[in-house]
């Protein structure tokens, strides 16, 4: 029992840092997004 | 078609639905049949979710738009990365934890089973309506590319991919699924390949990227400069991240089509990260598919095209009827046919001065002139001039093609772009693996609708009117009937489709419903008073405001009078405005929150056991 808890909580956190990842990657996305329209805007 | 496209098509197709038949062998209950037994691992699921999402629909639709109108379509996804970790934060782990086989069980366990009724038909018509669309899609495909009737490859389509659903089940469709993700990329970058392979060698993709820039074709980050242009345009910085934000929540977690991807998952852990797969790769995806229509209009500012790409289909239809029609039709043929060549010649001459302008171009940029060198400013400039009149008089074609009946009005010539290159440019053999991707694209997004459609319609509709449990075997057995009888209802649905801009349509018919339907799960977790129907009451409410405001946004005498109302200056500062479907998921998901909560306060508090 005490290692599926460990398992679930060691999951959780693996979840949570692959969503604060997510987060971090569509902020950049925004920012590369403008950066290349900008270097070829008209 | 040639041989050795044929072949690796051929292989391709016999590939897939054996790999996805051979899946039946290990369905021995419901979870194997409809989850794949919860055994699946995130990046085969991410893939599958992915693949669902992107038809041949986005293949073939998308290049089109970004040879009409550049990349501007990208600010429809911006907001999945974020729409993404907000699911994986609530619903993914509310429904793993509750072990339900579809997100509407989740609904009766929460509120009633009028709630779970109303948005299981819900999806059940929303859906039933978009798979039609999906399976027309690569009809266009195979009608304009391969010289075959439409109705051959809608019925060998609609065959094959309910033959190999039915006998896999869950198991079938997200191992093919994968499989047919990594080959739609691998098609989409041999295209990319070609396009920038025919460049002209002092062009290269750099210099495409700036003529395309001077065309305004690469204004991915626009951001609206007054409130009107930021409702009535559908790609700007507000609707993409807050009305695309609303849209993808309620696609990927109010849909079961999405939901029963991720639900296979073994743990939450793998259903969260298989969502954030399309967290990272969408917007990057979708960039590479609207740069490649991007590279093809670089292409053809170098070379000859047509004066629009299904002028070979209506040259074939009028000499058909020059040949066999009464004298009337030949008459009126020949009307058409005068009005055809007047019009490439329009086209051409023009063609000649975006080519003249896009020679210039490259070739003060081989003297050593660099970006935004005054010597590239008068090329580029006339460029732009050309290229605006040749858009504009390339909505001409379409108008030709419904008058001679071959089109319905309104059609637009950008869908069939891709399928011109794809013809004349892409060499015999990379073609066959091209077609293999569109096939791929078209078979992973009709599979996952058939799949759950099946599902949804067994156990949220059959299983809730029978007088007796089902058994595991019963289950099993009326699944794979309603997936036959789906794919059968695709398949004539698909001989109805118009040829209306594709991809737009079936993201409109989503935009009607997803946010009232993701609304309803939120108001169940935010609002512990909100119990029984007031869950169906708030949906239902959330569905018909947006209905009535997309029915108002299209009438402004009506909006002027209803603000007339209010007097002459709200009227004047008011009306009219134009509300994009963008918008709708975040103005359903508005109406379901402040229906339910304000019914709720007539509700007695929940009991503690009574709380989901």
């Amino acid at each position: 029992m005490s290692e599926t808890n460990d398992d679930d909580a060691a999951g959780e956190a693996r979840s949570r840092q692959a969503m604060a990842r997510a987060l971090a990657w569509g902020v950049l996305t925004l920012a590369l997004l403008w950066w290349f329209a900008r270097s070829y805007a008209f | 078609m040639r041989t050795l496209d044929l072949l690796v098509l051929v292989a391709f197709l016999v590939y897939i639905v054996w790999d996805g038949a051979r899946r039946g062998r290990n369905v021995h209950d419901a979870k194997d049949y409809l989850l794949a037994g919860r055994r699946m691992r995130w990046w085969s699921m991410g893939l599958s979710v992915m693949a669902t999402q992107a038809s041949a629909i986005t293949l073939i639709s998308t290049t089109g738009q970004g040879f009409r109108d550049g990349m501007k379509f990208l600010h429809f996804y911006l907001a999945v990365p974020f729409a993404m970790v907000v699911l994986c934060a609530t619903v993914v782990p509310w429904f793993h934890r509750s072990g339900v086989f579809t997100a509407y069980e989740w609904l009766e366990r929460r509120f009633d089973r009028s709630t779970r009724l109303l948005a299981s038909v819900i999806f059940l018509v929303s859906r039933a309506l978009a798979v039609g669309t999906v399976l027309y899609a690569p009809s266009v495909v195979l009608a304009s590319g391969l010289g075959i009737p439409q109705w051959q490859s809608i019925t060998a389509m609609g065959l094959l991919c309910t033959l190999y659903t039915c006998i896999g089940g869950a198991t079938a469709v997200i191992v093919t699924d994968a499989k047919q993700m990594l080959v739609m990329m691998l098609g989409i970058f041999a295209c990319i390949g070609v396009a920038w392979w025919k460049l002209p060698d002092d062009v290269g993709i750099g210099g495409v990227l700036e003529m395309a820039g001077a065309s305004g074709k690469l204004d991915t980050f626009h951001w609206p400069t007054t409130w009107r242009e930021a409702l009535a345009d559908k790609y700007n910085l507000l609707s993409g991240l807050l009305g695309g934000f609303f849209l993808f929540l309620g696609y990927f977690g109010a849909d079961q089509e999405q939901v029963q991807r991720y639900l296979a998952g073994s743990s939450v852990e793998q259903s969260r990260k298989s969502l954030l797969v399309s967290g990272f790769a969408k917007v990057p995806m979708q960039f590479v598919i609207l740069l490649l229509g991007v590279l093809v209009w670089g292409h053809y500012a170098f070379r000859p095209e047509p004066a629009f790409f299904r002028a070979p289909q209506l040259e074939a239809m009028l000499l058909k009827q020059a040949e066999h029609g009464t004298p009337e039709e030949q008459a009126e043929g020949e009307r058409l046919r005068g009005e055809l060549s007047i019009l490439q010649e329009r086209h051409d001459a023009l063609q000649e001065q975006r080519r003249l302008a896009a020679a210039d171009f490259a070739t003060a940029r081989e003297g050593g002139a660099e970006a935004g060198a005054a010597v590239l400013a008068d090329p580029l400039a006339r460029l732009r001039a050309a290229d605006r009149a040749l858009a504009a008089l390339r909505l001409e074609g379409p108008k030709l093609l419904a008058a001679a009946g071959v089109s319905k009005p309104g059609a637009t010539d950008s869908d069939y772009v891709f399928t011109h290159f794809l013809r004349t440019e892409v060499p015999v053999g990379l073609a066959g693996l091209v077609l293999a991707a569109i096939f791929a694209a078209a078979m992973s997004s009709l599979v996952a609708p058939l799949n759950s459609l099946a599902t949804s319609s067994v156990l949220d509709v059959w299983a809730l009117i029978r007088r007796t449990p089902a058994t595991q075997a019963e289950v099993v057995r009326a699944s794979r009937i309603a997936t036959l009888a789906w794919g059968a209802l695709a398949t004539i649905a698909a001989f109805w489709m118009g040829d209306i801009p594709i991809i737009e349509q079936v993201n409109r018919i989503g935009s009607v419903v997803y946010g009232s339907m993701f609304g309803v799960f939120i108001l169940g977790r935010l609002v512990p008073r909100a119990r029984g129907s007031v869950g169906a009451w708030s949906m239902a409410s959330g569905i018909l405001v947006v209905v009535a405001v997309g029915e108002l946004s299209k009438r402004p005498e009506v909006q002027r009078d209803i603000a007339g109302w209010f007097g002459a200056a709200a009227r004047d500062a008011w009306v009219p405005v134009t509300i994009e479907f963008m918008w709708f998921n975040l103005i359903g998901f508005a109406v379901v929150m402040g229906v339910g909560w304000l019914l709720s306060r007539f509700s007695a508090p929940p009991a503690p056991a009574a709380q989901a």
